[in-house]
């Protein structure tokens, strides 16, 4: 389906786990049931509350705030942006272009570890954000052409970009010519065009709320150490910051949409899946299609089902702020499944962006280097780095849902309240291991 | 996929945990599977006269016809250092290609194509057809 990422999905086989699989899944399991008890005992009243806290910095965020370091992180993005424009445009139509390593691997898998370790970095860097301030600058009205209103934002949240970036899993796991340029080149044409299209109507806060890379990379650094208090960057415990991150309406359908795409990826990879669709009349991508709506809507309504226990489903306040509990998961699934991509082909496209346009250039003189595969020849290493990212993600989801449930649980359901969100969150974690361990 | 969806919200709930020792014998074995390929410890009769000593031979029989492959996405496993020999029967002109170790086996129509690779990376590679696009077998290297 995608010949340049596909080989590396997922590296390492149940063959390989450190134990056998029944024995994992249990084990992952327990430690589950395990965190639970201990939280039940241990962790009785809300320790945060939403307040947010931690250690202030001012000295980072002078540096953060400062004009010249902002500029140079936005020059860095658009400069980016722009080269690697140059080979979507320009390039030859072949795997060794720069474009589909850097789409695909650079900022849709290189996204998750940037913003879990710098914060929402990627906000800065977006060429499409600067882009809008300069429509701005240009005499577009703060609020577009056809400004909404303040409620209209609120119930919008951050439902656009969930769309965006449903698209975006849609071109990366079905869409059968995603590794040609012309595939490419309307998918970033679609994509700009919704975002400066949006950006012209109604203002730049639209950039915010619709721009599929940007929204992922803020939904994943509320699992990072930086948080903003008043204004100023706090070192904060990532615990802490995922339970008093403010959550738009709407984050319940991006954390569905991400974790049912990955779902969906390593469905795909079990021979039952091949064999099934190719032995099948009907087209591949019709399979595709349903299989990964079908995985994001068994994702949200399982999700619903669990915070169920913890409060009405409307008005959608709890969806979307136990969705805060489900990003460490998305985080897990994300690492366990594409880690060994970011590693392996992530060095492949540094190699190739040296050479944009297939000219035979060495720009950054990192045409010639090799790829080193790092810790994953050994596949034992690879699956236990899965086997943890799963379990431990999970683990931080409990944690964080324990947190937030008693907030908003009254005392004598607080504990009977998390029960079915637990279930769900044990089921994610066998199907999670299912998925990328049984053959 | 839909039609199971209710079943399948149940067996991920429920069920998923349980049923996670039966998961593997839910799939064939991967080489009764193919049926034509067979693993021997030593190196085949027609392989290179001598490979080192401890390189075992992994022969897979391709065959793409009526845009069909069999074997169908078969998952295959082999230790690193099997020497994996395809031969590759096809109605129509196409292309094999071997993902990973970036190797593309052009195919004629009616004629057998054989071809010998040295699995010496370890991870899971995809075996392709072009024409159509079908996965003929997941490689997993061990």
């Amino acid at each position: 389906m995608t010949p340049l990422l596909v080989p590396l999905h997922g590296l390492g086989s149940r063959q390989d786990l450190p134990l056998p699989l029944p024995a994992a899944v249990g084990a992952a399991v327990l430690v589950l049931l395990l965190s639970f008890a201990v939280l039940a005992l241990a962790w009785r009243e809300p320790r945060w509350d939403g307040v947010a806290g931690g250690r202030a910095l001012p000295g980072l965020t002078r540096l953060v705030d400062a004009r010249w370091f902002r500029g140079i992180v936005a020059a860095l993005g658009v400069f980016a942006f722009t080269w690697v424009g140059a080979a979507l445009w320009f390039g030859r139509d072949r795997v060794t272009n720069p474009v589909f390593g850097f789409t695909y691997v650079w900022l849709w898998v290189g996204l998750v570890p940037l913003s879990l370790l710098f914060g929402p970095l990627y906000r800065l860097a977006n060429p499409l954000g600067r882009l809008a301030r300069l429509l701005q600058l240009a005499g577009l009205p703060a609020g577009g052409l056809r400004p909404l209103s303040r409620e209209t934002w609120k119930r919008l949240g951050a439902f656009p970009a969930a769309v965006g970036l449903l698209g975006f899993s849609w071109l990366e796991l079905v869409q059968p010519d995603n590794n040609t340029l012309a595939v490419l080149q309307g998918w970033w044409l679609a994509l700009v065009g919704a975002v400066i299209g949006g950006t012209v109507l109604f203002g730049r806060r639209w950039v915010a709320a619709a721009d599929p890379f940007q929204a992922y990379a803020v939904l994943v650094s509320r699992a990072s150490p930086w948080q903003r208090v008043d204004g100023v960057v706090h070192l904060v415990n990532p615990l802490r910051h995922l339970s008093t991150a403010r959550t738009p309406a709407g984050t319940w359908a991006v954390v569905a949409v991400l974790l049912g795409g990955t779902a969906f990826d390593g469905f795909t990879s079990t021979s039952w899946w091949v064999r099934t669709t190719q032995s099948s009349g009907l087209p591949r991508e019709l399979w595709g299609t349903l299989g990964l709506l079908g995985m994001v809507a068994l994702i949200t309504l399982t999700f619903a089902l669990g915070v169920r226990g913890i409060g009405r489903l409307r008005p959608a306040g709890p969806l979307n702020l136990l969705a805060a509990s489900v990003i460490p998961i998305v985080i897990g699934y994300a690492v366990a499944h594409y880690l060994s991509l970011l590693v392996l082909e992530g060095q492949r496209t540094l190699i190739n962006l040296s050479d944009p346009l297939g000219l035979g250039w060495n720009a950054f003189g990192t045409a010639e280097l090799g790829i080193s595969p790092l810790w994953l020849d050994t596949p034992v290493v690879t699956s236990t780095v899965q086997l943890l990212a799963i379990v431990g993600g999970h683990v931080i989801g409990v944690l964080v849902a324990h947190e937030l449930a008693l907030r908003v649980l009254p005392v004598g359901r607080r504990l009977t309240g998390q029960v079915p969100l637990l279930l769900v969150m044990i089921g994610y974690t066998c199907g999670g291991l299912l998925l990328l361990f049984s053959p | 996929m839909l039609k199971s969806l209710a079943a399948l919200t149940a067996a991920l709930l429920l069920a998923g945990c349980t049923a996670a020792p039966a998961a593997p014998t839910a799939s064939t074995a991967p080489t009764s599977s193919v049926g034509s390929s067979s693993q021997s410890p030593s190196a085949g009769p027609t392989a290179t006269p001598e490979p080192t000593p401890s390189a075992s031979l992994l022969v897979v029989e391709v065959s793409l016809k009526g845009g069909k492959t069999t074997p169908n996405g078969d998952r295959l496993t082999a230790t690193k250092g099997t020497i994996l020999r395809l031969e590759i029967t096809s109605d129509h002109d196409d292309e094999v290609h071997v993902h990973g170790y970036d190797v593309e086996i052009p195919v004629t129509a009616g004629t057998t194509v054989k071809k010998e690779i040295t699995l010496d990376q370890v991870g899971r590679f995809e075996i392709e057809s072009h024409e159509p696009a079908l996965t003929i077998v997941q490689l997993v290297v061990s």
